[in-house]
């Protein structure tokens, strides 16, 4: 009955999510009176719903125990590849190569970590460096744009006022990460080797070929919501989108995903994301300049991870006290390790 | 040196040779690179080239010298260098008037400072340090940003010194590559203090039980990374006299790269800062030769990019740590 309460405290996380990123909401709307505004809103949602899937992939590679550092490279990569290649094949064929090579991207990090169980934070630094050189590749460094914009006009046309055809696609496919996560096989299989993957090694689980699948929905997700964005802007340029990473992080972690694998839902960092959005777009909205709302980003993001560590702790030992002897403890809190 | 290997964990005492040989291997490529560069490549035995050469190394090289103690005692990398250099060329531009050593003091000073904030959060709070860091990156850019107004800040004074020749031939920038390989070398494997923070590295846990607490190592891994950053930053701006958020954004990876490159085991524990420098060596030497065979930028990121790719599971299949999973 008090193992209920701790349980309680993993579902009170997006709870607390949500509950800070409504006050934020909250705020804004009565401190500015443009917030509300349909093409305020608008351009709310065009943020949120990337975040939102995009931040949903790394958190399912974070309840995996591990860490992708390279979609700092593959979202980029992926607007220049849709962008590049649209002119010859065709917008869809070409945002359908970009997701592709977003997912050998994945498929690749994750099969480099599983099969040779190498940290994540070494594979996906090179693969980073991979992508984003191929971006400059395939760039020549120059800044790329498509001649034709229909594509551009129909994904940001508005929907029902304050979506559009790319927010919703996002949107969906989050959902729906969201809905397999929680309910399929391969969903929970991503918890049981995050939580411990030596365990669900020795139960007979496919932990590598749950690696692929993570490091790929993650890689995936980065490459949709980059080919969404290439196309929607009509242009590229090659780089790293660091600050879109640390965002990424932030909201997965803010939504409870813990650094040591096995703990999160994807309604948290939704949460997370949304938090994140209205912040950045608030402040924005308020005239504050973009430095200043990265650094806000760079404190949240300290924040959470001052307070997260020691929160998690206080509760695990809550929890190992109340269960009885003999029971195998549920976390390995007093591993060195934290990223692994 | 091996007693306290021994020590720790018996097990691991067989896979030294397989890391030293790692490094090994690195220097026999360097060197084998740099004769075929040298008799095949016209433009590459030249004096120009070789002053060149040794000064886009140097950079790199004292900020992976650093950085390799980070990887060493466990906490992977630092995500904050690209900010700190760019944070560092600020400060060394803004009080070059005070003069080039004073300017270079507070730089790696500050730095170091940084460095010391960052190492106690990870070290005393168990932070994951990937995620401090890319924090700690955003923190800084932001301070430079509102610090600068995203200008380009051009300090007034003298800063030659910094990049004046000794000899004729040996940039300052070398040689102080040189003096903080040396020196961290030496530290890291002749001190007690450098070989806890390898036993610190190599198992966290045995080191706990032998008395050693893992906190002020990490912190001061942390401190002396941001200092050589600083130091690496300071001299980068010397070369121009002026101080902008956009420089040593490449610095990042090329550190990571000659840390991963020289052997320095990610999991912790194993590689020397030597290691870094060799590694910083061959990668700027590569560099420098696909440059001179006409090979374009975009093509040695990719170059850079699997070359760390193959290191990272080169050293994962032959140096396996036993980690579990």
């Amino acid at each position: 009955m008090k193992i209920r309460a701790s349980i309680l405290y993993w579902h009170a996380r997006p709870a607390l999510a949500w509950t800070l990123a409504v006050v934020a909401f909250l705020y804004f709307t009565l401190s500015n009176g443009h917030f509300l505004n349909a093409g305020n809103l608008y351009a709310l949602i065009q943020l949120f719903s990337t975040l939102m899937l995009v931040a949903a992939g790394l958190a399912i590679v974070m309840i995996a125990a591990e860490f992708d550092l390279s979609i700092a490279g593959t979202f980029p990569l992926a607007g220049l590849v849709a962008v590049q290649a649209s002119d010859k094949i065709g917008v869809v064929p070409a945002m359908l190569l970009a997701v592709v090579v977003g997912l050998l991207v994945g498929a690749l990090n994750g099969w480099i970590t599983g099969r040779f169980r190498i940290p994540s934070l070494a594979v996906t630094v090179a693969t980073m460096v991979l992508t984003i050189g191929i971006g400059f590749e395939i760039t020549g460094s120059q800044l790329v744009t498509m001649t034709d914009y229909t594509a551009s006009l129909t994904l940001t046309q508005r929907v029902l006022g304050v979506f559009s055809v790319g927010s919703l696609i996002q949107i969906v496919i989050a959902i729906a990460a969201y809905l397999f996560l929680r309910s399929s096989w391969r969903g929970r299989f991503v918890y049981a080797v995050g939580s411990d993957a030596a365990r669900a090694r020795a139960s007979g689980l496919p932990v590598t070929a749950t690696l692929v699948f993570a490091f790929m929905v993650c890689a995936g997700f980065a490459s949709v919501a980059g080919a969404l964005q290439g196309v929607s802007l009509a242009t590229g340029q090659a780089g790293s989108n660091d600050s879109f990473l640390l965002q990424c992080a932030t909201a997965a972690l803010i939504g409870g995903v813990a650094l040591t694998g096995g703990r999160g839902s994807l309604t948290g960092v939704f949460g997370g994301a949304f938090l994140l959005t209205v912040l950045t777009n608030g402040l924005g909205l308020a005239g504050v300049n973009s430095a200043l709302i990265l650094l806000v980003n760079g404190i949240v993001l300290a924040a959470v991870v001052l307070v997260d560590r020691p929160l998690n702790r206080f509760i695990d030992r809550r929890l190992r006290a109340e269960m009885p002897i003999g029971q195998p403890p549920t976390q390995t809190s007093s591993e060195p390790a934290p990223t692994h | 040196m091996m007693t306290v290997t021994k020590a720790a964990d018996p097990a691991r005492r067989p896979k030294r040779p397989v890391t030293v040989t790692g490094t090994t291997v690195i220097a026999v490529a360097t060197v084998l690179v740099g004769i075929v560069a040298s008799l095949t490549v016209d433009s590459f035995a030249t004096a120009a080239n070789m002053r060149g050469l040794f000064l886009s190394v140097s950079i790199i090289g004292i900020i992976a010298v650093g950085l390799s103690l980070i990887t060493i005692v466990g906490k992977v990398f630092t995500l904050a260098i690209p900010a700190l250099v760019a944070l560092s060329t600020i400060t060394f531009a803004s009080t070059l008037y005070l003069g080039p050593w004073i300017a270079l003091l507070i730089t790696v000073a500050g730095a170091a400072a940084i460095g010391l904030i960052q190492g106690l959060v990870i070290g005393k709070l168990e932070t994951d340090p990937i995620i401090t860091t890319i924090a700690a990156a955003a923190i800084l850019i932001g301070i430079g940003q509102l610090w600068t107004n995203g200008r380009t800040v051009v300090g007034t004074g003298e800063a030659t010194l910094f990049n004046s020749s000794l000899f004729g031939a040996i940039p300052f920038q070398t040689l102080a590559f040189a003096l903080v390989a040396a020196a961290l070398f030496w530290w890291h494997k002749y001190t007690v203090s450098g070989r806890k923070l390898t036993l610190v590295g190599l198992n966290e846990k045995a080191a706990l039980i032998s008395g050693l607490r893992s906190w002020p190592m990490v912190t001061l891994a942390f401190v002396v990374s941001g200092a050589t950053t600083g130091l690496g930053g300071a001299l980068l701006s010397a070369q121009s006299g002026q101080g902008t958020l956009t420089l040593g954004a490449s610095f990042g990876f090329d550190a990571i790269v000659a840390v991963v490159v020289g052997g320095v085991a990610i999991t912790g524990g194993i590689g020397t800062p030597l290691g870094a420098a060799v590694g910083a060596i061959f990668v700027g030497l590569l560099e420098n030769v696909l440059a001179l065979v006409g090979l374009n930028y975009e093509t040695q990121l990719v170059i850079k990019g699997v070359l760390v790719l193959a290191a990272v599971t080169l050293m994962g299949v032959t140096g396996r740590a036993g980690r579990s999973r």
